[in-house]
C-alpha cells in the first residue's frame, strides 16, 4: 500500500485544493443559460461550464421547507452517489449555499423520446443515459410493504395494478419490455389512461392471467404490431412480459438472450464506466431500416 | 435504634468538632499545614489515634528524601524501597487537593492549573518537578490505598463519594510538616495525548440533559458542533469530493494516508472564535478512523448484544453442558461496568453505552411502526459515533437527524413525516429549527452514503424485531 501512495503523484486533499483554485465546485463557474423546468421543490436550468465549456443541468433545490431537505433530493444525490455507469447521467457536484444545493449534472440534450425521433439524422455516439432518480429506491431489506400507486401507469406490471405490494427488482423489468417495443415501434404497446384500460391493453394481447394465451399466439400478435422486431426480439420481448414477476427474466439473465448475441462477447466484459462503443465493431449507423446496425442501436438503449 | 441514632450524633459532633478553622484538623496538632496551603486537608490517622504499628509502613523522611527523589535517575523500585525502608511510626497524611472555586470539578486542565500554582507555592525547591516523577508515583497507587485503607478510617469517610482518581494528593512530612510528595491518580488512558487537547476546551455542560428548548439554541450550529466546514453567508461550498462512491472512497483514503489529508485540522483554522467548540470535537484520531473504519462498520459492533451482563455471573461447566448463574448486582454496578467495558474498547468514542442505548430506545420509541426506519437510523447513527462526529453536544441533534434521514429515504412522506418530525423534537426535546438543519450536516458528514449495505442494517433490524 505504502508504495503505492509514493509513487501517486497527488493526494486527494491537493487534488481538491488545486481545482478549487481553477473554481470547480463554485457557481460562478457556471453560467445559466435557459430554465429546463420547475418542479415543486427544484428548478433545473441548463447551464454552462466556464472552465470547460461543457454543457450541465443546474438543479436548484431549496433547502428551507418545513420538513427540511427534500427526500427527494436526499435520495437522488444518495444513490447517484453509489452510481457510476456510462449509462447513467453523472453527478459531477454538489454546490452547498446558505438556502439552496446545487446539483450539478453532466447534460443531456434529449429525453429518450426526442432521442429516438431524430434518430433519422442522428450519426453521433450518443448514450442513452439514466437520469432522474428522485424516486428511485434502493433495492433493500424485503420487509416494507410498498405503495402500489408506483411507475408511469403504461410501463406498471399487471401484478402492481392488481393490487400487489410486494415487488422487488421484476417490477422493472416489466417497464424495460414495453419500452423496448416503444423504441422499435416509435409508439408505446400499452397506452392505458387508467388502471382498467390499463389492464384490458394488457389482456387483450397476453389473455386473462388465469388463461393466458399461449406463447406462439402472444408472439404473433407482438410480431404484427411491431414488423420490424424479428424472432428472436420478439422471444425477448415475451420474456419481459411475463404475468408473474419471479418468471420474468433478469436483467443479467436477459443480457445474455440469444438477441444479443450479434454484439459479440466482448460487451458482457466491458467495465461499467465504458461506453458501449468502446467495443470494436459497435456502432450507430443513421439508416433506420431494418438492419444489424440499427439493432445496434437499440441495444445500446438497453444496456 | 436509640442508639445507633446516638452513635451517629456522637460521630457528626466528633467530625465537626475536629474542623478546625485554619484548615488543619485538631486532633493533628503536631501536624500544622502550612498557611499558604489553603486547600482543604483530611490527614491521616483521624480520630486521633496514634498509627498503629502494623500500617503499611508509608514513611518520609526530610533530610535524605528530597534528594532522593530529585534524582530522576533512580529506578522505580529504589525509590519505592527508600520509602519502605524508613520507620514505621512516622507519618502519612494524603492530603485529597481540591480547588473549592472550580465549579467544573475534575477537569484535567483546571487542576492541571491549581495544580501548578500549588507546586509553585509550596515547594519552592521543586521538589518532582519533572512529568517522569508524576507519572512514576502515579503507578504507585497501591501504595497510597493501602496506606488509607488500614489507619485512615476518617479519611474514607470524609472523602466518600471522592475518588482518588484525577485528583491531586499531597503527602507531607510528620515533624516538620513539609510536602514530601505530591502526586496524581490519572486514570489509565491510551490516547493520554487527547486528554492535554482536551484540557483547553471549555465544556458546555449546560446543554446535556434536561434542559430549556429555547436556551443556548442561538449558539448552538449543528455543523460546528459535528466539526464540518460549512459554507458562511452567502459562501458556497462543493461537496463534489464526496460523490466518489464509497467503495472507491475508501481505496482513495488507504492512498491518501500519508497525506494527512486532515478534515478536522480544516475545522480548526476555519473560525478561531468558535474554536472552543471545535476543538470538542474530537481531535486527529477521528481521520485516522475515517478511513478503515467507516468500511470496518459492522452493526454489532459498537452495541454489542453480548455486551449485557458483567463480570457478576459464574460460568459452569459441566462435561455436557455449560450454565451460568447471575449474580444479582446493582444496576448502577453493571451500568459502570459496561460502560468501563465499552470505554476500554472504544477510548476515542465520547459517548457511554448506556446513552448511546438509551438514545436508541428513544429512536425506537419515536418510529416503532417503521422498524426498517429505525434500523437505518442506528446504522447513520452509530456510522457517526465511529467516525467521532458525536459528542455531549451534539448526540441528540444526531440522533434525530439520523432518525429523518432514515425516514426520509424509506418513503415516509406527507403527514407521516411530518408526525415523525414532530414525535422526534418531543423525544428528544429538540427545536425544529437545530434538528432540520443538523439534517444535512449529518447527511454531509455520512459523505450522503445513505445507501448502506443490507448486512449493516438487518442485524438492527432482527433485534428490533426480537424486542418487540
Amino acid at each position: 500500500m505504502r508504495i503505492i501512495d509514493e509513487q501517486k503523484p497527488l493526494s486527494r486533499a491537493s487534488r481538491r485544493q488545486s481545482m478549487s483554485e481553477i473554481g470547480f465546485g463554485r457557481m460562478e463557474t457556471y453560467t445559466k443559460l435557459d430554465k429546463l423546468g420547475q418542479g415543486t421543490y427544484a428548478t433545473v436550468f441548463k447551464g454552462k461550464s466556464r472552465l470547460t465549456d461543457n454543457l450541465v443541468a443546474l438543479k436548484e433545490i431549496r433547502l428551507e421547507h418545513e420538513e427540511g431537505a427534500p427526500c427527494t433530493a436526499i435520495r437522488e444525490v444518495s444513490l447517484l452517489k453509489e452510481l457510476r455507469h456510462a449509462n447513467i447521467v453523472t453527478l459531477h457536484d454538489i454546490v452547498h449555499t446558505e438556502r439552496s444545493l446545487t446539483l450539478v449534472f453532466e447534460y443531456l440534450d434529449k429525453d429518450l423520446k426526442q432521442y429516438m425521433d431524430d434518430r433519422g439524422n442522428m450519426l453521433s455516439m450518443n448514450n442513452v443515459k439514466l437520469a432522474d432518480f428522485g424516486l428511485a429506491r434502493a433495492k433493500s431489506v424485503p420487509t416494507k410493504t410498498y405503495s402500489n400507486e408506483v411507475v408511469t401507469l403504461w410501463y406498471r406490471p399487471p401484478d402492481v395494478l392488481l393490487g400487489s405490494t410486494e415487488y422487488s427488482t421484476q417490477i422493472d423489468m416489466w417497464g424495460v419490455g414495453c419500452i423496448f417495443f416503444e423504441m422499435a415501434c416509435g409508439r408505446p404497446l400499452f397506452p392505458g389512461s387508467t388502471v382498467d384500460e390499463e389492464l384490458c391493453l394488457i389482456f387483450r394481447v397476453l389473455g386473462c392471467p388465469e388463461t393466458p394465451l399461449p406463447v406462439a399466439s402472444v408472439s404473433d400478435t407482438l410480431l404484427s404490431r411491431a414488423p420490424r422486431l424479428h424472432q428472436d426480439a420478439i422471444s425477448l420481448l415475451t420474456c419481459f412480459l411475463a404475468y408473474e414477476a419471479k418468471a420474468r427474466v433478469s436483467a443479467s439473465d436477459g443480457m445474455r438472450h440469444i438477441y444479443f448475441k450479434s454484439l459479440g462477447p466482448e460487451v458482457h466484459l466491458l467495465p461499467d464506466v465504458a461506453s458501449i462503443f468502446s467495443v470494436p465493431g459497435i456502432q450507430l449507423s443513421p439508416d433506420p431500416s431494418i438492419s444489424k446496425s440499427s439493432k445496434n442501436r437499440r441495444l445500446s438503449m438497453l444496456l | 435504634m436509640k442508639k445507633n441514632k446516638y452513635n451517629r450524633r456522637l460521630a457528626a459532633i466528633s467530625f465537626l468538632s475536629n474542623i478546625s478553622l485554619d484548615g488543619s484538623p485538631r486532633s493533628f496538632k503536631e501536624l500544622k499545614t502550612q498557611g499558604e496551603c489553603k486547600s482543604q486537608r483530611i490527614s491521616s490517622g483521624g480520630g486521633g489515634e496514634q498509627p498503629p504499628k502494623s500500617a503499611p509502613p508509608v514513611v518520609f523522611n526530610v533530610s535524605n528524601n528530597s534528594s532522593t527523589l530529585n534524582s530522576s535517575n533512580e529506578s522505580h523500585f529504589a525509590l519505592l524501597s527508600k520509602f519502605l525502608e524508613h520507620d514505621v511510626s512516622a507519618n502519612c497524611s494524603v492530603t485529597p487537593f481540591r480547588e473549592r472555586t472550580s465549579t467544573v470539578g475534575s477537569e484535567y486542565g483546571q487542576e492541571k492549573f491549581t495544580a501548578l500554582g500549588y507546586r509553585k507555592r509550596v515547594l519552592p525547591q521543586g521538589l518532582l518537578s519533572d512529568e517522569k516523577a508524576l507519572g512514576m508515583f502515579s503507578s504507585s497507587e497501591s501504595m497510597v490505598s493501602t496506606a488509607g485503607s488500614k489507619k485512615e478510617v476518617t479519611l474514607l469517610k470524609l472523602t466518600k463519594g471522592q475518588k482518588l482518581k484525577g485528583q491531586r494528593l499531597v503527602m507531607v512530612s510528620q515533624t516538620k510538616k513539609i510536602p514530601m510528595l505530591i502526586f496524581s491518580v490519572l486514570p489509565y488512558n491510551k490516547f493520554r495525548g487527547d486528554i492535554r487537547t482536551m484540557s483547553c476546551t471549555g465544556r458546555r455542560r449546560n446543554t446535556s440533559g434536561p434542559r430549556p428548548l429555547s436556551a443556548i439554541n442561538d449558539t448552538l450550529d449543528p455543523w460546528t458542533l459535528l466539526g464540518i466546514e460549512k459554507g458562511q453567508d452567502g459562501q458556497e461550498i462543493s461537496y463534489g469530493q464526496l460523490l466518489a462512491p464509497s467503495r472507491i472512497i475508501r481505496a482513495a483514503d488507504i492512498v491518501d494516508a500519508p497525506a494527512k489529508h486532515n478534515p478536522v485540522a480544516r475545522c480548526f483554522s476555519y473560525d478561531s472564535a468558535t474554536q472552543r467548540v471545535f476543538a470538542s470535537s474530537p481531535p486527529v484520531v477521528c481521520c485516522e478512523n475515517k478511513s478503515g473504519e467507516c468500511s470496518a462498520y459492522e452493526a454489532n459492533m459498537l452495541d454489542d448484544p453480548e455486551l449485557i451482563a458483567g463480570k457478576h455471573k459464574t460460568l459452569m461447566t459441566f462435561s455436557s453442558y455449560i450454565t451460568s448463574v447471575i449474580h444479582y448486582v446493582r444496576a448502577a454496578d453493571l451500568k459502570k461496568e459496561l460502560n468501563d467495558k465499552f470505554r476500554d474498547k472504544f477510548p476515542t468514542i465520547q459517548l457511554t453505552l448506556s446513552k448511546l442505548r438509551s438514545l436508541k430506545r428513544e429512536m425506537r420509541k419515536i418510529s416503532n411502526t417503521d422498524l426498517l426506519t429505525v434500523a437505518y437510523s442506528f446504522v447513520y447513527f452509530e456510522k457517526l459515533i465511529v467516525r467521532n462526529y458525536v459528542n455531549k453536544e451534539n448526540r441528540k441533534l444526531c440522533a434525530g437527524a439520523s432518525l429523518i434521514l432514515a425516514a426520509k429515504l424509506n418513503d415516509i412522506k406527507g403527514d407521516h413525516l411530518k408526525h415523525l418530525i414532530e414525535k422526534t423534537e418531543a423525544v428528544l426535546r429538540l427545536n425544529r429549527r437545530e434538528l432540520l438543519a443538523s439534517e444535512f450536516a449529518v447527511l454531509v458528514a455520512l459523505e450522503f452514503g445513505l445507501h448502506v449495505p443490507t448486512c449493516q442494517v438487518l442485524p438492527h433490524y432482527h433485534r428490533l424485531l426480537s424486542e418487540t
